[in-house]
């Protein structure tokens, strides 16, 4: 039998004896976890929350003694959850090889040879000859929908490779998005947005949005956003069709990409001016602006918690910053002009440049050092995803989109109401209705999602009427500066 | 190389999806994974939603039984049987009804002027004893199964006094009868046990504690409020207010509270045993309030005033939680909580009961676990985000009647005068000649009987 333990408070007293028989195990494995030393660990982290959380602090008994009950609840629940991991069903993927040698000379024959009929069929390649091919895999993870310049738009499911619809816009088409579910996509074309059905037939044409170059889908807030050629970057709301929100960005001109914070809903972009900026529907300035890259921005992928983002340069290289201090963390040269950037759920990054693509395992710890893998497409890289809950890579290339096995990139457990690849028509419906119902408000993008449960205390409410100044971060001098990039 | 060992996540669609139409979806879950971002937008907006649709659903009103052909000035609920509710009236007439089916099961004409009283005992439950201006104190048989027929009272005696208010005694058949003084009587008797003398000033308000099985508070025309003892022979104490209040009701669980409804449009809660201050204020009626009742949690009571609205309060909270009205429904006489703690009554002066729900947007009936489920963390919202301004403004908000808004904004303004007033004159007067006394204590303008 273990003796319960007692964590002295801080007046110094020692706590009533007469509660010795009712305290549980509890306490052990609460403070176990809290002085662990991992943050990644969501119980790890949490308990150290709660750690801070001092039922003494209140001023009247009956509250302390409600507080106290709520700690010891909480506590009790932490603890409960970091056990819960056991009922996790799926294991994380992984190469592991004699006496550790280097796994980047691993093909995906040797990989297909190697893995399960379907998993092996999971790794295919469709070649068409419509131009570099852009793509986006849908919210559940089981759709795709793939658009090459040349006009044409595929929507297939790629696990069993049924074909859902197939057209040719006639027109150029610079990028391709899902809304919230899988039947309805927008593409980008050559002059402005259409929204079409599942059937391929237009329901909208977006005259708004004039020469849009990329697209990006928040699923939290149901807002299409979409950055144009002419520095314009347009929110339209899906629900109720109104455009929330349409403005310069200024310090952009030509955003060659953007990527969004599945943390908090802002839309990080970077373009010609290597400044990587933080954008929210609701402030027409930038909230963040970094000076990432002394060249054009060319990739921006994010973090899943949204607590670090990779940006890749014309200067050849690929930068990982922490998103708390906009700092550079790790910085790597590639050789060869660097097309696109993508982080997975377990932090694989994948670089895609010439007609490489190469991933880094776990950048955040190990940094980008020596790569996992290696590919070699047939073709100009255009655009490298990670799907989500897989241990895909899709790239769209010049030839067409190929989709290769990257062991351990995607999150094994599948986190039930929004991403089920195995949902049926009735699921579906469900899910659009919640997500509907859940719907976030744009005014609530911004950089810290829980300042609406924060409540202000009465020196705060005197101090802070004004309005919070964006953050400017310079570039590090220390970086070695090659002569042809010195102008900025 | 031979020595290579790959694993690739691949999942089973088997362990995914419904094996037959006649199961349920499976729904694959994160265990222990790291919180939501967006947690706290999310929870904001199902708080918003939650508030929202609360004010969507809010339809209190369910039925009106008309019949009568005066004011119904008494309702009187019977302590052991659920539906049955009985009705009097200004004109002598007694209903009694069954709630359920909404259906008047019989009609009496008990009395020859207005019905003053009514009341079921709560140990047996068969007979009714009913008062009535016309001085007479008639019992009636209530027989589980009615069959309709009730023209003549199972016995009936003639008083010496105008009752004005009878009330059981706890458990037991003996009752107490309020006029002039007031006395106990029991079942059957000709004539009175007890008799107690509270002043020459007409009781129009006696009402038995349903805890403390001997204890009693009546209300006078002096503006008094009184409590009484069977065990002892004079009354236990008094206390005098600055208005007349109209009616009390004991408070079901907490065995010393008790609330009286006053002319001065408030509503007070006192304790039995410091009758020198109110507990509570309860404000929000914009003229006099008529009758007032307890429900049966103890936790919330309902109130009926001359302003056309019928208010449910919180015990412990000063400000009304719902109002209710009606363009029909004109003065309301009678209010009664059921034991359901579901459903409040209101008797008004134009002849109708009405039923309403005690919260307004619940959904009556048998709920599958699922929507109770949903109701509950609805209702848990609400509760954690009232405070926030923008969930708050929407869960306090009430559409009131032209009449009673500008009413109570008048009022406002003069309670904010009075207020001012006393602050200035505080302010310039010499420190220490005008205390502050609170609102509680400043409506009890003296305690105690003449001879103490």
């Amino acid at each position: 039998m273990v003796k319960p333990k007692f964590k002295k408070p801080k007046s110094g007293k020692i706590t009533n004896f007469k509660k010795k028989t009712t305290e549980k195990q509890v306490p052990d494995k609460f403070t176990e976890l809290a002085s662990e030393g991992i943050s990644n660990n969501a119980a790890v982290s949490r308990a150290k929350e709660i750690q801070q959380f001092n039922p003494e602090s209140a001023k009247h008994e009956v509250a302390r003694q409600k507080l106290k009950k709520q700690k010891a609840r909480l506590e009790e629940g932490i603890v409960k959850t970091a056990e819960a991991q056991i009922l996790n069903v799926e294991d994380a993927g992984y190469i592991k090889t004699s006496d550790g040698a280097a796994t980047y000379n691993i093909k995906q024959s040797e990989i297909r040879d190697a893995v399960d009929l379907a998993t092996a069929s999971k790794s295919f390649e469709l070649l068409l000859e419509f131009g570099p091919y852009r793509f986006d895999y849908g919210i559940n993870g089981r759709d795709l929908i793939i658009g090459g310049r040349r006009g044409h738009i595929g929507v297939i499911d790629w696990m069993t490779k049924d074909l859902v619809t197939e057209k040719n816009a006639l027109e150029t088409v610079n990028d391709v998005a899902f809304l919230h579910v899988s039947t309805i996509y927008a593409t980008a074309q050559r002059r402005w947005v259409h929204i079409y059905d599942e059937q391929g037939v237009e329901m909208h044409c977006m005259k708004k949005f004039s020469e849009p170059k990329l697209l990006e889908f928040l699923p939290r807030h149901l807002l299409l956003v979409c950055s144009c050629s002419t520095g314009f970057l347009h929110y339209l709301d899906v629900t109720s069709g109104n455009v929330v929100a349409s403005y310069r960005m200024k310090e952009e001109g030509n955003p060659h990409s953007i990527a969004r914070n599945n943390a908090n809903g802002v839309i990080i972009s970077g373009g010609t001016s290597g400044q990587v900026s933080m954008w929210s529907p609701m402030v027409k300035e930038s909230l963040v602006s970094i000076k990432a890259h002394t060249g054009t921005i060319r990739g921006i992928a994010v973090e899943n918690f949204g607590n670090y983002f990779v940006t890749a340069g014309n200067d050849q290289r690929v930068k990982l910053f922490d998103m708390r201090t906009y700092k550079q963390v790790y910085s790597c040269n590639m050789k060869g002009q660097i097309a696109s950037v993508s982080l997975s759920q377990k932090n694989c990054l994948a670089v895609g440049f010439g007609q490489h693509v190469q991933m880094f395992e776990n950048v955040i710890d190990n940094g980008i050092v020596t790569p996992y893998l290696s590919h070699f497409v047939g073709g100009d890289v255009r655009q490298v995803q990670f799907c989500p809950h897989e241990d895909i890579l899709g790239i769209g290339h010049s030839r067409g989109f190929s989709s290769i096995i990257v062991p351990g990139s995607g999150d094994p457990d599948i986190g039930g109401i929004v991403h089920n690849p195995f949902e049926s028509k009735a699921q579906r419906r469900e899910r659009e209705v919640k997500m509907l119902l859940d719907k976030l408000q744009p005014e609530m993008i911004a950089l810290d999602p829980s300042q609406i449960n924060r409540v202000k205390k009465q020196k705060e409410m005197v101090e802070d009427e004004k309005v919070p100044k964006a953050i400017r971060v310079k570039p590090d001098y220390s970086w070695p500066l090659l002569s042809r990039f010195k102008r900025y | 190389m031979n020595n290579l060992k790959i694993k690739v996540i691949s999942r089973n669609p088997d362990h995914y999806q419904r094996e037959t139409k006649h199961d349920i979806f499976k729904a694959p879950q994160k265990n222990g994974g790291n919180e939501d971002p967006l947690r706290h937008a999310v929870e904001y907006t199902r708080a918003l939603n939650a508030a929202k649709l609360e004010r969507v659903f809010a339809k209190p009103f369910i039925a009106c039984f008309d019949g009568h052909n005066e004011g119904v000035g008494v309702l009187a609920k019977h302590p052991l049987r659920l539906s049955h509710l009985l009705s009097g009236a200004r004109d002598g007439q007694v209903k009694i009804w069954r709630l359920s089916n909404r259906k008047c099961l019989g009609t009496i004409q008990a009395h020859n002027g207005p019905v003053n009283g009514i009341s079921v005992d709560a140990s047996v439950g068969e007979i009714f004893t009913t008062i009535g201006q016309d001085s007479q104190l008639k019992h009636w048989n209530l027989p589980e199964e009615f069959d309709g027929d009730l023209s003549e009272p199972a016995h009936s005696i003639p008083l010496q006094f105008v009752p004005h208010s009878i009330s059981h005694l706890y458990n037991s058949t003996d009752f107490v009868i309020a006029g002039e003084g007031i006395s106990v009587w029991k079942l059957y008797r000709d004539s009175p046990v007890t008799t107690y003398d509270v002043g020459q000033n007409t009781v129009h308000s006696i009402r038995c504690s349903p805890v403390e099985a001997s204890i009693m508070a009546g209300c006078a025309s002096d503006r008094s409020v009184f409590l009484l003892d069977t065990r002892q022979k004079a009354p236990l104490t008094k206390m005098v207010m600055s208005l007349r209040t109209n009616n009390i009701s004991w408070n079901p669980i907490e065995a010393f509270t008790f609330i009286a409804a006053s002319d001065d449009y408030n509503v007070y809660t006192f304790d039995m045993r410091n009758l020198k201050s109110a507990k509570m204020v309860h404000h929000g009626h914009t003229s006099s309030v008529l009758d007032v009742d307890f429900s049966p949690t103890g936790k919330e009571f309902v109130t009926g005033s001359v302003d056309r609205s019928v208010r449910i309060f919180r015990a412990n909270g000063s400000k009304s939680r719902e109002i209710y009205t009606n363009p029909r429904m004109q003065a309301v006489l009678s209010v009664a909580w059921t034991l359901d703690n579901k459903y409040v009554l209101s008797g008004s002066n134009e002849m109708n009961i009405r039923l309403w729900k005690a919260n307004a947007s619940e959904k009556l009936g048998a709920l599958k676990p699922r929507e109770k489920a949903a109701l509950e963390y609805n209702d848990r919202l609400k509760k954690q985000y009232q405070h926030h301004p923008q969930v708050g403004r929407i869960i306090k908000h009430r559409q009131v009647p032209k009449a009673i808004f500008h009413a109570a904004k008048e009022h406002k303004i003069i309670h904010d005068k009075k207020k001012r007033k006393e602050g200035n004159l505080r302010k310039y007067a010499k420190p220490g000649t005008m205390p502050h006394v609170s609102e509680r204590e400043k409506i009890v303008i003296g305690t105690g009987f003449q001879n103490e």
